[in-house]
């Protein structure tokens, strides 16, 4: 698939951030997680973004996501601007807009791969059914497995049909192969990709790993809470060409 | 070890919450169990402080005849009598302003019963007085009021008291009468003494003291209640009764001996002076007789006297007639031969004679006759003399016969008084030699009821006090049990490094023991401080509904208790913290250092049924895979909440077995509504008397007369003093006392003479069955063998139910029926028809069954208390486990909330989602708690049970529903306040790591 093509008839400035200052804490102790970021990223893209440990990544990620609010400066979303939006509201737009992918899979334990599945879509109005999900991402046999008799790779599987089923606007993944190893984590990365592409969503990604960079449409490198610089790719490169 | 202690203040810090759920249901319990456990001793303590201020009497001596100065120094002689002091009581019935009650007067003896003023003065003369207080307070009475006396009863008011009027001076309270409800019974007015009234002594006209006040050298130092105590008394009972009693009962013997002979010798005495009038009016019947004898001999010569004088009379005329005669021929010669003025010779003589020669004759004879005239005259003056003389002795002897009437008369009527007096001297004899010794009763404060009661209350607390405490130290195990748990788990890591470091497993886990320790110690010292200051005073204090006069509370921290309290607590919650930590412990410090897997889901034995669990949402399905995964924390709030549940139905079961006792007993059992009993030695006719009312006033529908008495049944397992109950007639009893089977409530037991019907309680006391016999005393040698042919349900005393037939056999005499128990109509005034029946002379006392419901009611509002207890008791257990369970499963499923909450769960979908569990669990509680509550009920019920009493076992349905909904309550609003606790969980923070 042509990346020029798809940009076509996808949104232009899907996502856009100006001048988010996201701060902890008071007085002395004050960090700034987020230090003025600003960027901007089309509607499809994957984006991955990279940064030293601290940098402000998973900030920039959590208030995206509706999980944290900023302290000053826009989020554009869908031309929303979600900095805004707060309790309720805040929770209704994790609910209908977002997939939340984690390093620690956060499955509940207490529930099998399709009903993890299930809890996800069972909130969501324009929902995709946990079966399809769960054999999209290859747990068509392990559907009444709970979290605890599943590998890391494919608690992490389940994690993202959870994130999908909800059929989001954008799937936000924290270091989502931090916890796992070579070739599990390039499974998933192929998985996330090819969500992308087939899709219509724009996915993001944190990463350590810089190799995985080509993999993108756009690279987001953050230092100290500011956006470093933003390099675009014009043809990435396959999840499972790609070796690191 | 330094940083380790360091460590340890942080982690309180950290887990505070935890901590003061240990530390809180440690604190519960002990407090719990050391308060109500001290409050027994610490009401005996109250109450012993109390009777020594007031000088309550140990000893209290009545006799039949009174008793008198002689007895109290006889009394107050022994080495083991402190003081002894002669008192004057009596029941009189005095208005008020238009109301009249029964009081009863009490006399102030010095240094013994010592009332307390607690409002105006003591009064300071004979027509003045005190009321108690609650009566005062009941009656809303004044100092200054005037109480006058209308009646004492059977007796005049002057007998009894010396003034009718008395001006109310001032309040007081008395530790002899602490109830404000039941100062006693009283055979004047309604027969329930209303008001106590303290009068100086001279204000009692009685001879003799009423009663004899002793305390007992050495008691106040004791205290009451105490078996030291009762040993005390009881030998000072002894020593007077070994050596003052008898000498005392003598000595009023021989006095009223000695009266009585007096009386008996002053009516001979007067017999002797009756039969001496007696014997002077015949002496003068027997003069008086003679006198007319004599008389009458005169009469008679006189008589004589008279016939004599008239013989002569006739004597005489014989002889005037004689010459008359010659007179006569005189004068017819005179006549014929006037003309010639001679008598022709021849006639007479030879010669003529003439005229004048015999007038001359003649005269000569005329004359002749003069001294035959003169002696008649005589005579009839003699006879004349005499007849005047006769009439005179006439009347003399006229006169001695009235003499002799009247003579007779006195006779008659000193012969009536004599015989008078000579029944008196029979009656008065019998009286000598029926004359009894006075028998005297020796009582200790067990006679004052409320000592009793007090001491009752006091017990029944305390048996409480062993039962639920076991609950909480039950939910503290299991709270710690979480708690540590949860504390081990999130200090894996930490517990791997120490080891790693070379921390000895018992160093590691010292700092666990200590965690619990602290908080187990800490718990135990604030809660048993608190509950054994708190309590009972709060307790005691309770008690003043029942008991005015009840003040100071003596609270020590009773350290047996506190001891026994915190040994349980700590070995409770250290044996369960060991048992939470060993097995982390025991793991090397390498395993330690890796993550805890997480706990694996299971399948839960619904997911086997997969209608029911398809139809679960997820909601459901995570709730019950929960509750399965969980158990410590499952069945730590499950026993919780059942424990709340079970603490307030116990609480409100007690209420309803307490008040259905009275309503069972008198509502479907006990149906009559008074009982009078009779004073035997009223004549037959009194009897009929008040036969005759109960028959034809229209307040009583019927009545039934019955032998009632109090007798010692035995078996080999117990010794009862029960009711021994005969109906005249069986076959009217249903309508007066129902005997029926517990079981089977609609069928009557008959009674009939083939056994006896015992009640409920006393057959499982003597441990016998229908069938089965046991012994009853029929005097101090003798016991006969009684089969028992039924087993009636009974909730207050015992009773033995027996017919006349059998009543002969046993006794070999007829029963004397000596009560009746009347069906009243409805709707009428018990006062007045009490008056009315007291006003019989053949009733001595009637009791309403109201009255003794009335009682009930006090009674109940002491149980109220400790439902009040129990209800903040099953609150705080409530409180804490569902806190605690609420507080660990938010810390330990932090990030799966934070996962919902990523997911775009609302908040309300969250705390749905965590709170299903607390309501399934509170549900679950209820119900187990249900179950466990009819347990605890049952079985503090068989505790707190007193001999006399069996409670009603069922409780009713609103006591489930009321304790429902609070416990539900309960745990929503702990629940409500965990909601902004959920709210404020930290997304981000809770997504970053992995714990
Ligand atoms: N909740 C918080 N409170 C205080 N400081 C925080 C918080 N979350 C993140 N920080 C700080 O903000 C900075 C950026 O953190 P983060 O965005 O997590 O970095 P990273 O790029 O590694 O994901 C770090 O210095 C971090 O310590
Ligand atoms: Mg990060």
């Amino acid at each position: 698939m042509d990346s020029n093509e798809k940009k076509q008839n996808y949104k232009k400035d899907f996502v856009v951030f100006q001048d988010v200052v996201k701060l902890y804490g008071s007085g002395d102790a004050t960090v700034r997680a987020a230090d003025g970021m600003s960027f901007s990223i089309d509607e499809g893209d994957f984006v991955v973004i990279v940064g030293p440990s601290g940098a402000g990544k998973t900030t920039a990620l959590n208030i995206l996501g509706g999980m944290d609010t900023l302290t000053s400066g826009h989020v554009l979303v869908d031309g929303e601007d979600i900095g805004q939006y707060k309790g309720k509201r805040l929770t209704q737009y994790r609910r209908d807009e977002i997939g939340f992918v984690f390093q620690f899979y956060n499955l509940v334990q207490n529930l099998n791969a399709l009903e993890n599945v299930e809890l996800a879509s069972q909130i969501c109005k324009d929902t995709m059914n946990a079966r399809e999900v769960l054999r999209e991402v290859g747990l068509s046999d392990r559907l009444y497995n709970f979290p605890a008799q599943l590998s890391g790779g494919e608690q992490q599987r389940v994690a993202i049909a959870r994130a999908l089923a909800k059929n989001p606007k954008l799937l936000l993944c924290d270091e989502p192969t931090g916890a796992l190893d070579y070739q599990t984590g390039k499974a998933i990365l192929k998985l996330l990709q090819d969500t992308c592409r087939q899709k219509k969503i724009t996915v993001f990604v944190i990463t350590h790993n810089s190799a995985i960079a080509p993999m993108a449409h756009k690279v987001i490198h953050i230092k100290n809470g500011k956006v470093d610089k933003i390099k675009e790719n014009a043809f990435p490169v396959k999840a499972d060409i790609l070796e690191w | 070890m330094k940083a380790i202690h360091k460590e340890f203040y942080v982690d309180i810090r950290k887990t505070i919450g935890r901590f003061i759920s240990i530390f809180l249901i440690v604190a519960l319990g002990v407090g719990f169990y050391a308060g109500i456990r001290s409050t027994e001793p610490d009401m005996r303590l109250t109450g012993d402080h109390m009777y020594d201020a007031s000088d309550l009497m140990d000893l209290r001596i009545i006799s039949t005849l009174g008793l008198e100065a002689f007895d109290v120094e006889k009394i107050a002689e022994l080495d083991c009598i402190e003081k002894a002091a002669g008192a004057y009581s009596g029941d009189v019935i005095g208005q008020i302003g238009d109301n009249e009650h029964v009081i009863r007067f009490l006399s102030m003896p010095d240094g013994i019963n010592e009332v307390t003023v607690t409002d105006g003065r003591k009064p300071e003369n004979s027509a003045e007085c005190m009321l108690d207080r609650s009566f005062m307070e009941q009656q809303e009475l004044k100092i200054g009021d005037k109480l006058e006396i209308v009646s004492a009863g059977n007796r005049e008011i002057g007998d009894l008291l010396t003034n009718t009027e008395y001006t109310v001076v001032g309040s007081f309270t008395s530790t002899q009468y602490m109830s404000a409800s039941t100062k006693g019974t009283s055979t004047v007015g309604d027969g329930k003494v209303a008001g106590l009234a303290a009068v100086p002594e001279d204000a009692f006209a009685l001879e003799v003291y009423t009663e004899i006040y002793a305390s007992v050298s050495g008691a106040k130092e004791e205290t009451c209640y105490t078996d030291a105590y009762d040993e005390l008394v009881e030998a000072a009972a002894d020593e007077i009764r070994d050596k003052v009693q008898d000498v005392c009962i003598q000595a009023r013997y021989d006095e009223m001996y000695q009266a009585a002979s007096d009386v008996i010798d002053e009516i001979v005495a007067g017999e002797k002076e009756v039969e001496n009038g007696i014997a002077d009016a015949n002496q003068v019947i027997v003069d008086l007789k003679k006198q007319i004898q004599t008389a009458e001999k005169g009469i008679r010569k006189l008589e004589d006297g008279i016939s004599e004088a008239e013989a002569g009379k006739k004597q005489a005329q014989a002889a005037i007639d004689e010459i008359q005669g010659t007179v006569d021929v005189y004068d017819r010669y005179i006549e014929r031969f006037s003309d010639l003025g001679y008598v022709p010779a021849g006639q007479l003589t030879n010669r003529d004679v003439p005229l004048e020669q015999l007038e001359t004759e003649k005269q000569q004879y005329v004359t002749a006759q003069a001294p035959y005239k003169g002696t008649i005259e005589q005579l009839d003056k003699t006879i004349a003399d005499c007849r005047r003389q006769i009439a005179e002795i006439e009347e003399q002897i006229a006169k001695a016969e009235a003499g002799i009437q009247t003579a007779n008369e006195e006779i008659a009527k000193a012969e009536d008084t004599l015989k008078d007096l000579q029944l008196k001297e029979g009656d008065a004899r019998a009286a000598r030699d029926e004359l009894e010794s006075p028998v005297w009763y020796l009582t200790d404060r067990n006679s004052i009821q409320t000592y009793l009661d007090y001491d009752q209350d006091a017990e029944r607390i305390s048996r409480i006090g062993i039962v639920f405490p076991v609950i909480f130290f039950l939910v503290a195990m299991l709270v710690s049990l979480t708690t540590m748990t949860r504390m081990v788990s999130e200090q894996r890591t930490q517990i791997g490094t120490l080891k790693a470091l070379g921390y000895s497993k018992f160093s590691i886990a010292l700092k666990y023991i200590r965690y619990a320790l602290l908080a187990t110690v800490l718990g135990s010292i604030v809660g048993s401080i608190i509950g054994s200051k708190l309590l009972p005073v709060v307790i005691v204090n309770a008690y003043h509904i029942l008991y005015p006069s009840l003040s100071h509370v003596v609270t020590p921290v009773n350290l047996t208790y506190t001891l026994t309290a915190m040994g349980i607590a700590i070995g409770l919650v250290l044996a369960a913290t060991v048992f939470a930590s060993y097995r982390t412990l025991a793991a090397n410090a390498a395993a330690l250092m890796r993550p805890e897997s997480p706990k694996a889901g299971k399948k839960v034995l619904l997911e086997r049924i997969p209608f029911l669990w398809n139809h679960l949402g997820f909601y459901g399905k995570s709730t019950y895979r929960n509750l399965v995964r969980y158990k410590k924390r499952f069945f730590m709030t499950l026993f919780g909440v059942s424990g709340s549940m079970a603490l307030l139905l116990v609480g409100f079961g007690l209420k309803d077995s307490t008040s259905e006792i009275s309503d069972q007993q008198y509502g479907e059992l006990h149906t009559y509504n008074a009982s009078v009993v009779m004073n035997l030695s009223a004549s037959d006719a009194r009897m009929e008397e008040a036969r005759t009312f109960l028959n034809e006033d229209n307040r009583i529908n019927g009545y039934m007369e019955m032998q009632e008495g109090t007798v010692t049944a035995s078996s080999p397992a117990k010794e009862l003093t029960v009711y021994l109950e005969v109906p005249k007639e069986s076959g009217g009893l249903p309508q007066y006392i129902k005997l029926r089977d517990r079981a089977d409530k609609e069928a009557d037991l008959p009674l009939t003479d083939d056994g006896v019907i015992i009640t409920d309680k006393m057959a499982r006391l003597l441990d016998v069955q229908a069938g089965d016999t046991f012994l009853l005393e029929i005097n101090e040698t003798e016991q006969k063998e009684l089969k028992v042919a039924g087993i009636a349900e009974n909730y207050i005393y015992h009773y033995i139910y027996m017919t006349p037939a059998v009543y002969e056999e046993i006794y070999g005499k007829k029963p004397e029926y000596n009560k009746m128990l009347l069906d009243t109509a409805e709707g009428i005034e018990e006062d007045s028809l009490t008056s009315d029946l007291l006003n019989l002379k053949a009733v001595n006392s009637v009791l309403f069954n109201s009255y003794i419901q009335d009682k009930f009611q006090d009674v109940l509002k002491s149980i109220d208390i400790i439902v009040l207890v129990l209800l903040i008791s099953a609150g705080g257990l409530a409180f804490v486990v569902i806190y605690n369970l609420n507080n660990i499963n938010i810390a330990e499923r932090k990030r799966e909330l934070a996962t919902l909450k990523v997911l775009g769960f609302y908040d309300a979908e969250v705390t749905r989602y965590v709170y299903r569990e607390n309501i399934l669990i509170t549900i679950l509680g209820i119900g187990v708690g249900c179950v466990l509550g009819i347990f605890l009920h049952q079985f503090v019920i068989q505790t707190a049970e007193i001999d006399l009493i069996r409670f009603y076992k069922q409780i009713r349905g609103v006591s489930f529903l009321y304790s429902a909904l609070l416990t539900a309550a309960f745990s929503i609003v702990i629940n409500i306040g965990m909601y902004f606790k959920l709210k404020k969980i930290d997304l981000a923070a809770s997504m970053k790591s992995i714990e």
